[in-house]
């Protein structure tokens, strides 16, 4: 198994270092069915790594987790792990996911290496605050008008 | 209307790359059918009975006279010449080429349109009131929060995978023209002394489909600057909790339901409340960004306010030729022209209901014409409204003879506007691959047989007939005064009649009257039940209204037999008395 880093270079995965959140370890599995709240704020700060799994890719619950995880303040590394697709990755990347680890029978090596870094980043300024974007658009840029309006009509 | 800045069109932009590329890789396989599938969706991409159906968003049935020329030309160079607007404001086409969908994104692009989110498990285009901005009850324009909550839930990463479709309506008017408690969210704002800073009332978890719920209050008077934080908890906790192994319980509805109101709101509490640094973010700027995007639209009210006085100016007004001409003005002028705030102006409604004719649906060479009189007697932009018609929202009062002749020469200009014919349906089983029935030929069924009778059809008032060909409900026929819902009996279809649903502040659920009737009667089995209404209401008495004062019973008996049912000798007397 493979997983895809922020910048695009692509790693082995160790699977086998994540146990179950009822076991104590510096590196958790996290199911969909899991509750990050049975993490105390105490554990989670010794936690040195947290992957999600996805049951299938259309399960969009591992997106709301992420997004509690790091909005509780937490840094470390945090991976997605199985049945999702490369064409969501913008959207993984963007909630707090720093590595992607595919299911490497619908994705192999070659596949997510070619794929991959191009996947990542699809929208380049989008509208919404999010874990790994600060602030939403309106805080990051100016927008101005893109035209003014015609306001030549005599009255 | 709100214009894109170079950060709006960007975002398009990237969309259409993002799709032409998955498009390609589908089609050299790559992609397989069931991962392009909620791809294509969330690009209004539906695989339908004869081909692929295009649904392009119309973000709260706002267009400018450019765009719907470009919708024109899409009709023309993509389609068969025509499109279907629908009953959540935007319009689709029904005849598009998958290989050819790319292109047809790059197109509307040029034309900051687009078929974002307009399918799929996400959050689906923003609506509102068709009179937003110019309603003479309004108390706060929606529009502002309509784009404000548009951008924020455009290309959402947390939640475009949710377990089911979410829909979102906003109201700012007295009469709730925008069925907010029939929507996943539904908000009701409130002004304050701060203009751009209303208030919010949040209801969740209505919608109609297959279970039908009124939606539920979850809080009163939230802040402007808590509309996003609150937002995105509600649909935190859906996206977490909502089911997933029934796609027909998995509406937040059945959430909320399952837990109960107050262990939702405490749901949705805890997620407000955590230390959220996103939401934090939001919480600052969003006054000045809600001004920017306000902006737009006061200067378009502005700039159409300056305009009566140029129409009356430059335009020779004409004169109506005869009495008759004047009587047809003036019951024209009575049913499909609406109040507006600014005196000396009007709003103007385009039905699009015909016998001959699927309801909402207008060919290429009807919306350029729509577009010119946008352009020539009003602000340049057109509304859809949710009963599938179009309203031009600033027509000075001195032009509308002159728009009534070129709108009449149309077949746009029946004097129908909310009464009985003015049918909202479905594209139903002659296009919609989910349906069971078809919905088109029974509305033009339903349609000729009330048209034989204009004085009966003026007399009967505002009546809502809604169909729907199958239980997802696209035609509202919960909504409907009478409900018609196409369901399939062993390969057969049969039609289910529902009465007494109302839209507006006093929302109501139709209720079955009895068993399904076949396609053939079901038009007689309405002139039924409105003969029953004619005959059993006080003045001033709607449709739902009788309904819940008299039961469903005197209705029942009209039509499928009976001891109390009503004789043709009340009806009469009742006519006369109302005609």
């Amino acid at each position: 198994m493979w997983w895809l880093d922020l910048e695009g270079a692509v790693h082995p995965f160790d699977r086998e270092r994540f146990k179950p959140m009822t076991e104590p370890s510096a590196a958790v599995w996290m199911t969909v069915e899991d509750d990050p709240a049975w993490l105390p704020d105490e554990a989670l700060a010794h936690v040195e790594a947290i992957a999600i799994e996805f049951p299938k890719f259309t399960d969009g619950r591992p997106f709301s987790l992420a997004t509690i995880l790091r909005a509780r303040g937490w840094h470390g590394p945090l991976f997605a792990v199985g049945h999702f697709l490369l064409d969501q990755l913008d959207y993984l990347r963007r909630c707090g996911f720093t590595g992607f680890a595919p299911d490497p029978e619908r994705y192999p090596y070659e596949t997510l290496c070619e794929l991959g870094p191009r996947l990542l980043r699809v929208f380049t300024e989008p509208y919404q605050a999010s874990s790994a974007v600060p602030q939403p658009l309106w805080l990051r840029v100016r927008r101005d008008r893109a035209e003014q309006p015609v306001s030549e009509i005599e009255v | 209307m709100y214009r894109y800045d170079t950060y709006d069109r960007q975002l398009v932009a990237e969309r259409v790359a993002q799709y032409r590329d998955q498009l390609a890789r589908y089609l050299s396989g790559a992609l397989r059918d069931e991962e392009f599938l909620p791809l294509r969706l969330q690009n209004g991409l539906y695989i339908q009975r004869h081909a692929p159906m295009l649904r392009v968003a119309i973000p709260y049935g706002l267009l400018s006279a450019d765009q719907l020329r470009a919708l024109a030309t899409v009709a023309e160079r993509w389609d068969r010449g025509y499109g279907h607007f629908t009953t959540r404001q935007n319009i689709q086409f029904n005849w598009v080429r998958l290989e050819e969908t790319a292109e047809i994104l790059a197109f509307l692009a040029e034309h900051d349109l687009h078929a974002i989110q307009t399918s799929g498990n996400c959050i689906r285009n923003i609506t509102t009131d068709a009179l937003a901005g110019v309603a003479a009850d309004e108390r706060v324009d929606p529009r502002p929060w309509c784009e404000f909550i548009r951008q924020w839930a455009t290309f959402h990463p947390e939640f475009a995978f949710l377990p089911r479709k979410f829909k979102i309506a906003v109201n700012g008017a007295k009469e709730d023209r925008a069925a907010i408690r029939a929507h996943d969210i539904g908000l009701d704002l409130y002004p304050t002394d701060d203009p751009l800073a209303p208030e919010f009332d949040v209801y969740v978890g209505g919608g109609l489909g297959r279970t039908p719920m009124v939606g539920q209050r979850l809080y009163a008077r939230v802040p402007a600057a808590e509309l996003i934080p609150t937002l995105e908890a509600i649909l935190r906790v859906y996206n977490r909790f909502g089911r997933r192994d029934n796609k027909y319980k998995a509406r937040i509805k059945i959430l909320l339901q399952a837990l109960g109101v107050e262990a939702f709101r405490a749901a949705v509490d805890a997620e407000r409340v955590r230390g959220d640094t996103v939401v934090a973010a939001y919480r600052d700027g969003w006054r000045d960004e809600v001004a920017r995007i306000a902006a737009h639209f006061a200067e378009d009210d502005e700039r159409a306010a300056r305009t009566a006085s140029k129409w009356r100016a430059e335009q020779a007004q004409p004169t109506l030729r005869d009495a008759g001409e004047e009587r047809a003005f003036a019951r024209w002028r009575s049913r499909n022209v609406l109040p507006h705030r600014v005196l000396g102006f009007v709003a103007v409604a385009l039905v699009t209901k015909r016998h001959e004719r699927a309801p909402g649906d207008v060919t290429a060479e009807e919306m350029r014409a729509i577009a010119d009189w946008s352009e020539r007697y009003a602000d340049g932009e057109i509304r859809v409204t949710h009963e599938q018609n179009l309203v031009l929202a600033w027509v000075p009062e001195a032009a509308l003879p002159a728009l009534w002749r070129e709108v009449r020469a149309l077949g746009f200009g029946r004097p129908t506007f909310r009464l009985a014919t003015d049918v909202i349906s479905c594209p139903g089983g002659d296009y919609c691959a989910l349906a069971n029935a078809r919905s088109i030929p029974v509305a033009q069924a339903v349609i000729a047989q009330l048209d034989r009778d204009p004085k009966r059809l003026a007399a009967l008032g505002k009546v809502a007939i809604n169909l729907s060909g199958c239980m997802n409900a696209c035609g509202h026929h919960h909504l409907g005064a009478i409900g018609v819902l196409g369901v399939d009996k062993k390969g057969e279809e049969w039609y289910q009649i529902t009465i007494g649903g109302q839209e507006g502040n006093d929302l109501r659920l139709g209720q079955v009257i009895g068993p399904s009737v076949r396609a053939e009667a079901v038009a007689p089995a309405i002139e039924r039940l409105l003969d029953t209404y004619l005959a059993l209401r006080r003045p001033e008495e709607r449709f739902a209204e009788t309904v819940a004062r008299v039961g469903v019973e005197p209705f029942k008996t009209a039509v499928y037999g009976g001891e109390s049912g009503v004789s043709p000798q009340q009806n009469q007397e009742h006519d006369h008395v109302v005609a």
